[in-house]
């Protein structure tokens, strides 16, 4: 499958099989070579309108690595509204921005739609690149938007972006906020990339907790299932879970404390840290952690998916069930501990 | 970090006088990203029993639940599985027979084969982790002297080495979704030649893969539409072919009779080869999104279980939608050509409307 011409669509067609075609995209990507294969894949897709079986085989290949919060991030409309003004209130005429992490390239074309004149928008999952290109033909924006197909830390500003952007936004932050390489990605870029004095978009993010109750889903914990008793499995359970912001079964039961804070304008890099927050259970029993994050867009705009707000939010809240089962109660307190290793955030619960 | 070659470094005293749990914790994930599994595992539950320090209890319960799926625990909840497995094994086991268990998981099969009166029971588990607490349980529930947990696959075990000759009865719950991501077909396969009797009995005896047309009304939420002015539309080709819904879902609808595609024998390792189905069925007035596929389960002759789209409280299953490329909108009596393929692990489905 080495040579190129092999991929030709012409090829493919006369033999009248793109679903051949399909199955040795899938054997590509069972043998690591997911470049290849997505290039393959994507021809078939392309190709296969009318032979639904190599369609489906095709987006087997092109899925495997599209996590599926594509989907639901652009149906957060706070979200998408947050980013919007932002861009708005800081793009003036001429401007150059990078986006970093297209995705299906909304936030490139809310830039170039807010008056951009040249946006870049990188992107390192090659399947995902090639169709937001697509869609910014389709929206009409080719002539200012250029799509990127590689990962941020790879680029080179006189190379790739002819020259340092004005403006870089990106929404690259997890649930935890960091666990998609916020930190070492907007690290390298705001070194490297943006001019001094650059806007960065979002500027700031706070990692929030607060005491909270929720009922633990029952399929998270074992009990006695038919006479046997089968508590020692627990030991196994997945010491988080993820619950939806508007989740009425959980419920808030301390003040929110901010955790951790980070400046993605920031040029010095963040070091790992620890710390703590002493938290006093005031409004009802709590036997959880809850931990959300916000955004600060600017110094007028922010996001964030605090618990029990009626508003739908992409983001989960990350419950962190205290140990032990422990309830606390009204006016008792405990050590909130959290860890980051600029990648992950742990948080656990410590008698005070 | 202290070297941990020599076990004697890894026991609790020498982790207690360092005082630092914590430490090891960090330890035993750096093994495990490091791809030293077993190592990791072991020294992660060392950790976890020790219990003293929250921090290294939440970085050992990342290692052990690594690798353990989710649905360990929803699969015990289900109570028709779990009272299709006991009566199933109360018919068959009979005094002094011998029991093999293909999949441990919390050993509740296995328990569920000795209280029924097998004389011995043997339970392989490959996840180290998971055969550590099966044994836990086991032994908790007072079946250490009938039940033993072997931490292997099943394809590893030889019938006169680990079980003492071949055994009467083979019971295993490994089927997946889909019936066969889980290896059913070349595990059953393999273990029906070398570690049953002739003439043996397995546990589930067969098993059919169901299909009906279903209408999700969830289904746009897996889709791109506009958004803020913009058509992301070209975004779908990205979309995962297939996705899950609960069985308990009351919102899903079938738009079709049901009909099989595809049954398998579990006692017969003759059927080792890749298969392909074609089927016709006739739609019920409405749009459908998807192709619903779910699965039968016969114990032996007499109990079955299966988890009907919309009809479950709980099911260790859930069912498959296979997407339509386009939502399809049915007058009653209009025929769809569905075309199922399997390769003894994924199974595949497309459908079109079938033009006379």
């Amino acid at each position: 499958m080495a040579d190129s011409n092999q991929l030709d669509p012409a090829t493919a067609k006369a033999r009248g099989k793109p679903a051949e075609w399909a199955v040795a995209a899938l054997a590509l990507l069972a043998n690591g070579q997911n470049e290849t294969a997505i290039k393959l894949a994507l021809k078939v897709s392309k190709q296969a309108a009318d032979d639904p079986e190599a369609a489906m085989l095709a987006a087997e290949v092109l899925s495997a690595e599209v996590p599926d919060w594509h989907f639901r991030l652009v149906q957060d409309h706070l979200r998408n509204e947050a980013y919007d003004a932002a861009l708005r209130r800081a793009i003036r005429p001429g401007m150059r921005v990078l986006d970093i992490g297209s995705g299906t390239g909304l936030l490139a074309m809310m830039a170039a739609r807010a008056g951009a004149a040249e946006v870049f928008s990188c992107e390192m999952n090659p399947a995902v690149a090639d169709v937001a290109q697509e869609i910014i033909a389709v929206n009409g924006l080719s002539d200012r938007v250029q799509v990127l197909s590689k990962h941020s830390g790879k680029l080179d500003a006189d190379v790739d972006l002819g020259g340092r952007v004005d403006i870089i936004v990106s929404e690259i932050v997890s649930n935890n906020m960091l666990s998609e390489g916020v930190l070492p990605s907007m690290e390298h870029a705001t070194g490297n990339l943006l001019k001094p004095g650059g806007v960065v978009i979002p500027a700031r993010g706070t990692v929030k907790v607060a005491l909270a109750f929720h009922p633990h889903p029952s399929d998270k914990r074992m009990e006695i299932t038919d006479g046997f008793d089968l508590t020692p499995f627990n030991r196994l359970a997945a010491p988080i879970y993820h619950v939806s912001s508007r989740d009425t079964n959980l419920q808030l039961a301390s003040e929110a404390a901010d955790l951790f804070e980070f400046d993605f304008r920031a040029a010095n890099p963040v070091a790992k840290a620890r710390t703590e927050q002493i938290l006093t259970a005031y409004s009802g029993p709590a036997n959880c952690v809850a931990q959300w994050i916000r955004l600060e867009m600017d110094e007028a705009g922010s996001y964030e998916n605090r618990p029990g707000e009626p508003a739908y939010s992409h983001w989960t809240v990350i419950v962190y069930p205290l140990p032990k089962q422990a309830v606390l109660h009204p006016g008792e307190s405990i050590r909130v501990c959290g860890s980051h290793d600029k990648c992950n955030v742990r948080i656990w619960a410590a008698a005070v | 970090m202290i070297p941990l070659e020599d076990s004697t470094q890894s026991d609790r005293p020498a982790a207690k006088a360092l005082g630092k749990s914590a430490d090891w914790a960090v330890a035993a994930r750096a093994l495990l990203e490091n791809g030293q599994r077993e190592t990791a595992i072991k020294l992660a539950l060392k950790v976890w029993k020790e219990g003293s320090d929250p921090e290294a209890t939440l970085l050992a319960s990342e290692v052990l639940s690594s690798e353990v799926p989710r649905w360990h625990f929803r699969l015990v909840r289900d109570q028709l599985r779990n009272a299709a497995y006991d009566s199933a094994l109360r018919r068959a086991i009979k005094p002094g027979m011998r029991v093999l268990d293909i999949g441990s998981g919390t050993g509740l099969l296995a328990m569920m084969a000795a209280r029924a009166g097998a004389e011995q029971v043997f339970s392989c588990e490959m996840n180290l982790a998971v055969a550590d607490a099966a044994r836990e349980i086991i032994e908790a529930n007072g079946f250490a002297d009938r039940v033993s947990i072997i931490a292997r696959h099943s394809d590893e075990l030889d019938a006169d080495r680990d079980l003492g000759g071949r055994v009467d009865l083979i019971v295993s719950e490994i089927v997946s979704n889909n019936m066969l991501s889980q290896g059913v077909l070349t595990t059953m396969g393999r273990a029906v030649t070398h570690l049953l009797k002739p003439g043996g009995q397995a546990i589930p005896a067969r098993g059919t893969v169901k299909i009906a047309l279903g209408f999700d009304p969830e289904a746009f939420r897996r889709r791109m539409d506009r958004a803020d002015g913009f058509d992301l539309t070209a975004f779908n080709r990205l979309a995962e072919p297939r996705y899950t819904v609960s069985p308990a879902n009351r919102q899903f609808q079938m738009m079709s009779e049901t009909v099989d595609v595809f049954e398998f024998d579990f006692h017969a390792a003759s059927h080792l080869a890749k298969g392909r189905a074609e089927r016709v069925v006739t739609a019920r007035e409405g749009l459908a999104s998807c192709v619903a596929q779910w699965i039968h389960l016969q114990m032996d002759e007499v109990g079955s279980y299966e988890n009907v789209p919309g009809k479950m409280e709980e099911s260790a299953w859930a069912i498959l939608a296979h997407t339509l490329p386009k939502q399809l909108s049915l007058h009653a009596g209009d025929l769809v050509k569905v075309v199922a393929s399997h390769d003894l692990e994924s199974i595949r489905i497309v459908a079109a409307l079938d033009k006379p």
